[in-house]
């Protein structure tokens, strides 16, 4: 009973910290600079908590490669980068759909074929589907 | 996160804004936002990109309760919050300034732990990182 009134009342908590401002500032116009900072803002939020995922382990700072959340996101952070540019030159095609499924084989195909032809990445035809 | 993207939901119908509300998670919003900045004017983004990661959220959440104790340990399932966050850095951090300001946040939200709990870490670091970043342009 009291497990189930702590879940009602952080839920209850949750939904007003997540509606309130949606509600009350999209009926407002804000200013350019407070724009800016909230745009600036959810990097941010990312960014610390995956530095303190990543770099505290059992409540210590662990810089060493004993360190296995370490080793795995340099991978993570190769593959995250890869597709990102790819997801933008994708965007040329009209149906998201579409697009998720082909981002990633298209990422790989991509930087297969421009390491080969030694051509830089960034230059993309529009009818660029090759197969 | 539902302060930022307030602007964006500003013509969806008043009835619509509590369930997009509900849709907001760091997943979706992400997402959305980097869909936004390309198209503007579409909220319903939102609410599709929530509901996606909604219905596995919870389909996952009944599969935890129900098989959960008998998972083996050291399968570095801990490692998908990490890497869900790296990919979600990568969908919002735009121009040098954005990467500055998401290293400075890494950066102090390190320095801040032993200083202040957890959560609390994580919010000052970001309000003083993005500050930073609204002077700097300046």
């Amino acid at each position: 009973m009291n497990v189930t009134l702590v879940i009602l009342a952080i839920a209850l908590g949750t939904i007003i910290f997540r509606l309130v401002p949606l509600a009350l500032l999209s009926r407002m116009s804000l200013p350019t600079w407070l724009q800016d900072w909230l745009g600036l803002v959810p990097a941010a939020v990312l960014s610390a908590m995956l530095a303190q995922s990543l770099f505290v382990q059992e409540g210590r700072l662990a810089l060493a490669w004993q360190n296995t959340f370490l080793l795995a996101a340099v991978p993570t952070f190769v593959v995250a980068w890869r597709t990102r540019r790819c997801d933008l030159g994708l965007r040329q095609t009209p149906w998201t759909i579409q697009k998720l499924i082909a981002q990633d084989c298209t990422a790989n195909l991509r930087l297969a074929i421009a390491v080969s032809e030694n051509q830089p990445l960034v230059s993309r035809a529009p009818s660029g589907r090759r197969r | 996160l539902s302060a930022a993207v307030s602007p964006h939901v500003r013509h969806a119908p008043k009835a619509f804004q509590p369930l997009l509300a509900h849709m907001l998670t760091d997943e979706s919003f992400a997402v959305s936002m980097a869909e936004f900045e390309q198209r503007p004017g579409n909220p319903s983004f939102l609410l599709g990109s929530g509901l996606a990661i909604f219905v596995f959220w919870q389909l996952a959440t009944l599969a935890g309760l129900l098989f959960g104790s008998n998972l083996p340990q050291g399968l570095g399932l801990e490692y998908a919050l990490p890497a869900t966050l790296i990919c979600l850095i990568f969908l919002l951090v735009r121009g040098r300034r954005g990467v500055a300001v998401a290293i400075l946040a890494a950066i102090l939200g390190l320095a801040l732990m032993p200083l202040v709990s957890g959560t609390w870490s994580v919010m000052v670091a970001t309000l003083v990182a993005a500050t930073v970043g609204v002077l700097w342009k300046r």
